[in-house]
């Protein structure tokens, strides 16, 4: 019965596999971290270039501000970093990045210029542009996700991504202005 | 002998090996969680890459931020380092 004993004792034959499930947990834990980090500062980088012709659209001039020039710049954020037209709520890849914030009807989406801004301060007038914010969840669960900063997971990232390449007058704005001066009969606009 | 039969030997042991593996799992994460391990893995993404990320400078600090500093395109003198595209990092 000792022998017996002894002999099972002795055996290791689990042991490879038992280390092996504990150390997957922090291999696993580690891979997919990295992985998710790498595939959002991707899609990071696209939603730069996104922002950027966003604000390309913003910038031409068109009839208006509101109808024209942000609705073409929202149609460019929602032909890059949404599902589709129809889909302009859903994000495009919803698994690495969601919107968030925004001044609009698109999640993320803003054109509105910040309150530091005036179009008759040049220190504050280049603040025209689009910014879109969103935010990617990292895979940290066994290294605990509980702790909480403020309303924030711990394990999630926002990123705010601007460009401000300004804006030029609508037509409106400048028959407006033109016409203060030389009146409405060849405004030049 | 009923005793002698061990049909569900082999089902038992592996039940209690893993009680034995979750309970070492639980353990070690609840270790890891008063470590703050994920926030000291997530500080530099929150900090320095957030803002090289919207503003183009680890150390920069925007309108809303309590800045600007050095922000690119705010006027010169309205903070450290602000107005130039090409400041050190460091």
């Amino acid at each position: 019965m000792v022998s017996l004993f002894k002999r099972k004792v002795s055996e290791h034959d689990g042991q490879s596999t038992i280390e092996f499930a504990l150390t997957l947990i922090l291999l696993f834990t580690f891979s997919m971290f990295f992985l998710k980090l790498a595939m959002f500062f991707g899609v990071a980088n696209y939603v730069h270039y996104a922002t950027f012709m966003s604000a390309r659209a913003y910038l031409s001039a068109g009839e208006d501000r509101q109808g024209d020039q942000v609705r073409r710049a929202r149609d460019v954020i929602v032909t890059t970093l949404k599902k589709s037209v129809g889909q302009s709520g859903t994000d495009r890849w919803p698994l690495v990045l969601k919107a968030e914030g925004g001044g609009g009807e698109i999640l993320g989406f803003n054109a509105d210029p910040p309150s530091q801004y005036s179009d008759v301060d040049s220190n504050s007038s280049w603040m025209q542009g689009v910014r879109y914010t969103f935010k990617g969840n990292f895979f940290l669960a066994p290294l605990g996700v509980r702790g909480e900063r403020g309303n924030t997971q711990v394990n999630s990232m926002s990123l705010t991504s601007e460009s401000w390449l300004g804006r030029e007058p609508n037509y409106n704005e400048c028959a407006r202005e033109m016409g203060r001066h030389h009146g409405l009969f060849d405004n030049g606009c | 002998m009923v005793v002698k039969h061990e049909d569900g030997q082999a089902i038992l042991e592996y039940i209690l090996l893993l009680m034995t593996v979750v309970g070492a799992y639980l353990i070690v994460v609840n270790s890891l969680g008063k470590f703050k391990l994920s926030e000291k893995m997530m500080a530099p993404l929150n900090g320095d890459f957030k803002r090289a990320y919207q503003y183009g400078h680890p150390q920069a600090l925007g309108y809303d931020d309590g800045g600007p500093e050095n922000h690119p395109f705010a006027p010169p003198s309205s903070g450290k380092n602000n107005g130039r595209l090409f400041i050190s990092p460091r």
